[in-house]
């Protein structure tokens, strides 16, 4: 089959190439690939940073004091800290236009994951159903990816709607918070399914809780959101390190994809290059292409590639992403104790609720706000700030977060298409238009209730009116527009992922993906990937 | 007028000291000071911000005293939310609670039981309802009187 390309080092990019390579085959990865800091301090928890940091005001606010959260309408409760800004960089003439959409991008070595909070979902039978394949098909790809990257979680009662595969690492140690909420939960658990169509347990984490090579265990420094300083939270940087370890494996940095040129005979000959630093094209020759430079970037290129062939103009359907809405809540046990930001950061337990007839409803992550940068928090509280911060004061060991997320399927007016080509370009704009599915509010509707009633009888308070629905978009779990199908319709791709318009593409990030979940999917992006490279070379 | 021209350095201390001291009952260091000023001359909220003459009565009216402070920060946070003495509030914050000497101040429960932090709660929600009662007295009237006039230019 010869040299395979791969366009993008994301989460899928970076499995499928690896995966190729274990089996011996050439690999050239294309990328842009921005860099991040390395982390300072490597032993020191939060506290410790901020005490013996030269500048921890440039550390956790930014240079420019980017990251300062002031009052906004459009509130979140996590922002990105200044060193995750590298993940979103955005380089010059690569915009897009949006309609009710926030489109988010990565040109980082390792994507959009770099920034991640390490969520392991694998997808159940019932979330494959529009799937070509089942999970008995995905599961020894769900063991692969996760013997290679540790993850860590056990059996209990998400086993129901998160299948269990092999090569699961012990739990990490619950923090106080998520200890309680567990304990409560175990003592009535039948009036949580069966009332409440409710369950609740450990979250499965890509952190590791058995030393590995070059990685070490988590050891609680309550750094996750910063970047982990000891690699325990894994990253797709670091399966791209992995794949350098190969001889047959070449990285083209500094490359923006623009397009992709074929013979006239469905064959794809060569891909078009622009170095974001000189601004020089480069013409690149392949033999088989593999898009995996995620779904927005994916259906760009593929886009640009059929203007540039001539086809008419096109659009792609079936833009999809996971709605979310943050729900903070109050822990009132936890009033007035005091709490230890040395912590694992990110959730720790995980919540499933289910529709009356059994099907799944939403997936939910819970935080302990242990760790989270305070002033967000403080200042939305609705009195003055000096009153605010005594009261944030003694609820700080008790707030919590929980963040929901809904499927979502595709529709065809939620699409992906290129403007005309202007401005002496050669590749047009994206236009990216989406609408929300007409029963989404009442999904909402249901979960939030049943989600409040939980938490109530978990003897949480949830602040009436604090519920954030996020932006669609904000997610960043993009899939859905060049969807699998065993037809061989034209802008599809088959179930191993063939382009059925050009025989020698590949299409190997969530792009593919016919429904999607609601569940975080870039462990399924990554076993997908895993098994496209095992069926398809 | 407080403008980006008229409030120098000086005046920015002064400003720091009295936040500071309003929000954790403490001196700002050095080094909160330095970073407070920086953000003055990088952040373009805090650069040629064109402030509403309202949120110039609240920057000359707060800083007054220690009791007007809080009144003025009730009112604020309530009808002015967005106001310039909100932001460069939440501004000092996000420094103190990044700095060595004062993140400290947000780590430790206030009261030394549950029962105890409820009490507190009540309390102090109580506070804040009659700072919000008196100061509404004054400044509702005074900020319907000055949306008509327009903007300056602030640093």
């Amino acid at each position: 089959m010869g040299r395979i390309t791969v366009v993008g080092s994301g989460a899928s990019g970076v499995h499928f190439a690896l995966s190729l390579l274990e089996r011996g085959h050439e690999v050239q990865m294309v990328d842009v690939g921005y860099d991040p800091q390395p982390p300072p301090l490597l032993r020191a928890d939060l506290n410790g940073l901020k005490a013996e940091l030269e500048d921890p005001v440039e550390y956790f606010l930014g240079s420019d004091f980017e990251t300062l959260v002031l009052p906004d309408e459009d509130k979140e409760y996590y922002g990105f800290p200044p060193s995750k800004t590298y993940v979103f960089r955005q380089p010059e003439n690569t915009d897009s236009r949006a309609e009710g959409f926030s489109p988010i991008y990565s040109y980082a070595k390792g994507g959009l994951a770099q920034a991640w909070t390490g969520g392991v979902y694998p997808f159940s039978d019932e979330d494959l159903s529009e799937f070509p394949f089942g999970y008995v098909d995905l599961e020894p790809y769900y063991s692969e990816v996760a013997r290679r990257i540790g993850v860590c979680g056990t059996e209990d009662d998400l086993a129901r709607v998160m299948p269990v595969h092999e090569h699961l690492l012990p739990p990490l140690d619950l923090d106080p918070h998520s200890r309680l909420l567990l304990r409560k939960y175990s003592a009535q658990r039948s009036h949580f399914n069966e009332k409440l169509g409710c369950y609740l347990g450990r979250s499965r984490v890509a952190t590791l809780s058995e030393k590995r090579e070059g990685r070490e265990v988590c050891d609680y420094l309550g750094r996750c959101l910063w970047g982990c300083p000891v690699g325990a939270l894994y990253t797709p940087s670091m399966t791209l390190e992995d794949c350098f370890r190969y001889p047959q494996f070449t990285y083209v940095g500094d490359s923006w994809v623009e397009c992709f040129s074929s013979n006239g005979m469905r064959r794809i000959s060569s891909i078009t290059t622009r170095s974001l630093g000189s601004g020089r094209r480069e013409q690149i020759p392949v033999e088989t292409l593999a898009l995996a430079a995620g779904t927005l970037s994916t259906s760009r290129i593929f886009l640009a590639s059929l203007v540039r062939s001539g086809t008419e103009p096109v659009l792609l359907e079936g833009l999809m992403d996971n709605r979310q809405v943050l729900l903070p809540f109050l822990n009132l046990a936890l009033v007035g104790k005091s709490y230890s930001p040395a912590s694992y950061q990110y959730h720790q337990l995980a919540i499933a609720l289910e529709s009356e007839g059994g099907s799944s409803l939403a997936h939910g992550l819970v935080t302990a706000l242990t760790t989270a940068p305070s002033h967000p928090i403080i200042a939305t509280m609705p009195v003055d700030l000096r009153t605010a911060v005594l009261v944030f004061r003694d609820i700080r060991a008790a707030l919590g977060l929980v963040n929901l997320n809904f499927h979502d399927y595709r529709r065809s007016d939620c699409t992906i298409s290129l403007m005309p080509a202007d401005d002496g370009r050669k590749a047009g704009v994206p236009i990216i238009s989406y609408s929300p599915p007409t029963d989404e509010g009442s999904r909402m509707h249901v979960a939030l209730r049943r989600t409040r009633k939980a938490l109530r009888r978990l003897g949480c308070l949830v602040p009436p009116g604090s519920a954030h629905v996020r932006p669609m978009g904000a997610s960043v779990h993009y899939a859905g527009t060049i969807p699998m199908s065993e037809k061989p319709v034209p802008l599809t791709v088959s179930p191993i992922c063939r382009s059925h318009d050009f025989e020698n593409l590949f299409v190997v990030d969530g792009t593919t993906f016919p429904f999607l979940p609601a569940k975080n999917i870039t462990f399924t992006l990554m076993a997908n990937a895993a098994r496209i490279a095992d069926l398809a070379f | 007028m407080i403008t980006a021209q008229s409030m120098n350095s000086d005046g920015l201390e002064r400003q720091c000291r009295l936040f500071s001291r309003y929000l954790l009952d403490r001196e700002p260091t050095a080094y909160v000071l330095s970073q407070y000023l920086r953000a003055h001359q990088v952040h373009p909220e805090f650069v040629n911000a064109r402030l509403k003459p309202f949120d110039e009565a609240l920057l000359r009216l707060g800083p007054g005293s220690r009791l007007t402070m809080p009144m003025v920060d009730a009112y604020a946070r309530i009808f002015a939310p967005r106001s310039m003495l909100r932001k460069k509030l939440i501004l000092l914050l996000a420094i103190l609670e990044s700095s060595p000497g004062s993140f400290e101040s947000l780590e430790s429960p206030t009261a030394t039981s549950r029962v105890g932090a409820y009490i507190s709660l009540a309390a102090r929600c109580a506070r804040f309802a009659g700072f919000l009662a008196l100061s509404s007295m004054v400044l509702l009237p005074v900020q319907l009187v000055l949306l008509a006039v327009p903007g300056r230019r602030h640093g």
